[in-house]
């Protein structure tokens, strides 16, 4: 008797949703607020950012063009203006294996690539494209293959270096304004719904997004973007309360840090981010027309 | 037993006590309680004079009429009104628990709420069902608007002088959005037959059966013929469908290009001069394109929105909206749902859709102040919280904070010593 009320009593503990406090979080602490470029003269909305080991590369999109920083044990130095007629209005960026700078333009929705130098090659094309893409959002995965956004199309388009078409994914029908995607380490990609405050899942062998959570709102006023980090955890910005969301890989919230403002440390209206292989977190602080680096104790 | 076993049992109860707590029973048998006869409610009349008035009346409900006062009300007391048994929320469910499907697609907010005495009365009312008012003019206590609107146009629906109840369910539908008692167009193809000359004359032999006529035609009559909502496309208003149309003749209605590519055909230079901006606004360019918006046919609104601006733009924005109402101080636009009057709803060149750059001067066009006393602005005074230039929104946010004049502080001297560090207290 007294053996089967203790099984009892252990399967109604069980019943107490503790596991989404025990997941490992990240701690945002401030480093660095870059507001000028090499030559002192000040961003003006930045909306991309993307980072490797040695450079972050911002656009600087009210200024229309792109600014590469060096990254130097931790910190951002220098601030050498991009500037190409062919990116007016940069507004997404990423970089790849080899150094190519990948950048999405807001004005004349292309992706433009550009050589390691920053000299532009070429408008991405997809190969046998028949009908109109209007690229939303963009990422590079781990192979450099290219995962577009589509809103004209309704879909994710995956294109190789070449530009040939290695996958399709459907919008899910459900979805109302999906702004953002990325693409996990193992190839699952994650779709962001801004509208619907809403995060899809695609495996890497799916056919179809699938919903991982619809609650969002709960928590968050308008994730706007989002980052899936090396072990899978999504970092979600919520762009008009100037806030960061952290989900676990299965989408259960686990917390919501920084906050709205204007001194340094907190977001006005942030857009990209990105995490550098040392886990410096760097992001667009767009109204605040800055950079800022967090340090997140993750490498 | 042993203080363990105790222990163990105690626990168990605490666990399972919230489980196992029942909710207060409406009505509860008094058998056992030793009652005279008429307990449960002829022995209230005794002093309740009044009901024997409230009895007379057209409609009585079912436990005044048995006498069984303590089916609502307990005689001793109550933590609630009138000595209810229940909230009067959940009371009446007690006894009409099906009133509202769980399969429902859509409620009467009265009725999911529990406010069933807006509609009726508890004890009697003169009309059936102990309706407080009859028919429509029972509606139009919440709907005037729409009922006014309805007597005033010059194109009647004829089930609408029937009354609400010809189309809508009180409480709720298992059928349709809006209480409507089938989901349109079967609703609709009741009354209507298809199969009439003039019902394809004047659909232009189109096969509409599927469509849904309330895209086109207000069931609440209209200043149109046709009940037409009165802001109509000019290709349907001249009869021109297939300008956007397929031929009539197939088993469904196609149109000739998809999206904006067909807005385009009309609407080039307004779609040229969108495109021709640094931002284009997301539903712009998104499947639909334009018509994630505007209707193609015909709209109550104007510019054929589907909707109001605010419950348009609502749809995706919803943080923002939310933010206005919740708001101490209102923003005016906002508050009149004219979310266009500083955003351009197609594109910009500013971040937002700003109509104009910088926002102080689109501030400025509304509020003159800047004309004669403001704190510094413009790209030449530095905010030292960002370095960037000091604008109206250094310090106010346009769509509503928790404080007064759309500050994100409580006191306006925790905003100033923002910038203003040496004066901190």
């Amino acid at each position: 008797m007294i053996r089967l009320l203790l099984l009892g009593n252990f399967l109604l503990f069980l019943l107490i949703p503790t596991f989404a406090f025990s997941a490992e979080t990240l701690k945002f602490r401030p480093l660095q607020s870059i507001t000028t470029d090499a030559t002192g003269r000040g961003l003006k909305m930045p909306h991309g950012v993307a980072c490797d080991a040695a450079q972050v590369v911002a656009a600087d999109t009210g200024n229309g063009r792109l600014l590469r920083y060096q990254l130097d044990n931790g910190v951002l130095i220098g601030g050498v203006e991009i500037k190409s007629e062919q990116i007016p209005s940069p507004v997404r960026v990423q970089i790849s294996r080899a150094g190519e700078i990948f950048v999405l333009d807001g004005a004349l929705h292309k992706i433009a690539r550009l050589g390691a130098d920053g000299t532009f090659v070429s408008y991405v094309e997809p190969e046998a494209e028949t009908g109109s893409i209007m690229p939303q959002s963009f990422r590079l995965d781990s192979n450099d293959n290219l995962w577009i956004l589509d809103s004209a199309g309704s879909r994710v388009i995956v294109l190789d270096a070449q530009g040939k078409r290695l996958r399709q994914i459907a919008m899910p029908v459900a979805a109302i304004t999906p702004l953002d995607l990325d693409v996990a380490i193992n190839g699952d990609v994650v779709l962001l719904d801004s509208a619907a405050g809403a995060i899809y899942l695609a495996r890497s062998e799916d056919k179809a997004f699938s919903l991982l959570q619809q609650g969002l709102f709960e928590y968050l006023a308008y994730p706007a973007y989002l980052l899936a980090d090396r072990r899978g955890m999504l970092v979600v910005i919520d762009k008009n309360e100037g806030g960061i969301g952290l989900l676990g890989a299965d989408g259960t919230f686990i917390g919501r840090q920084l906050g709205m403002g204007w001194k340094a440390g907190l977001l006005n209206y942030p857009e990209q981010a990105c995490f550098t292989p040392s886990g410096i977190f760097i992001i667009a602080d767009r109204n605040n027309g800055r950079l800022q680096t967090f340090a997140t104790g993750q490498p | 037993m042993t203080i363990q076993k105790y222990f163990i049992l105690a626990v168990t109860f605490l666990l399972l006590t919230p489980l196992a707590s029942p909710a207060a029973k409406v009505g509860q048998s008094p058998e056992g309680m030793r009652l005279k006869p008429g307990a449960t409610g002829e022995l209230c009349l005794g002093c309740h004079t009044a009901f024997k008035e409230t009895l007379q009346q057209a409609s009585v409900h079912t436990p005044l009429k048995k006498k069984n006062c303590t089916g609502c009300h307990s005689p001793h007391a109550s933590d609630r009104k009138k000595l209810l048994a229940a909230d009067q929320k959940v009371v009446c469910f007690t006894c009409h628990p099906n009133l509202l499907p769980a399969n429902a697609v859509s409620t009467h907010s009265i009725a999911s709420e529990g406010h069933c005495i807006k509609c009726h009365d508890p004890h009697a009312a003169p009309y059936q069902n102990n309706l407080i008012k009859s028919g429509d003019d029972l509606c139009a206590q919440c709907h005037a608007e729409l009922k006014e609107k309805a007597a005033k146009a010059k194109f009647k629906h004829a089930p609408v002088a029937k009354g609400c109840a010809s189309c809508h369910d009180p409480h709720a539908s298992t059928k349709g959005p809006a209480l409507l008692k089938a989901d349109v167009p079967s609703l609709c193809l009741g009354c209507h037959k298809p199969d009439r000359p003039n019902f394809s004359k004047q659909h232009m032999n189109y096969p509409v059966t599927k469509s849904r006529c309330t895209d086109c035609h207000d069931p609440h009559g209209s200043d149109l013929g046709g009940i037409l909502y009165n802001t109509v496309h000019k290709p349907v208003a001249t009869r021109m469908c297939g300008q956007c149309h397929g031929d009539a003749s197939g088993a469904t209605i196609t149109v000739k290009k998809a999206g904006t590519e067909l807005c385009k055909s009309c609407h080039a230079p307004l779609i040229k001069a969108i495109a021709a901006k640094n931002r284009i606004h997301w539903p712009v360019v998104a499947g639909e394109g334009c018509l994630t918006c505007h209707g193609p046919h015909a709209s109550r609104e104007p510019k054929l929105l589907k909707a109001k601006t605010i419950n348009l733009c609502g749809r995706c924005h919803k943080d923002t909206i939310l933010r206005q109402e919740r708001s101490l101080s209102k923003h005016e636009p906002i508050q009149k749902g004219e979310c266009a009057i500083c955003h351009d709803p197609h594109s910009g060149d500013q971040v937002f859709s700003f109509k104009e750059e910088p926002v102080s001067n689109l501030c400025n066009s509304c509020h003159d102040w800047q004309q004669h006393s403001t704190h510094p602005l413009g790209d030449d005074i530095k905010d030292p919280r960002n370095g960037g230039s000091v604008q109206c929104l250094s310090c106010h946010r346009s769509h509503g904070t928790e404080f007064k004049k759309l500050i994100p502080f409580a006191k306006s001297s925790e905003l100033c010593t923002q910038c203003h560090e040496k004066y901190k207290r």
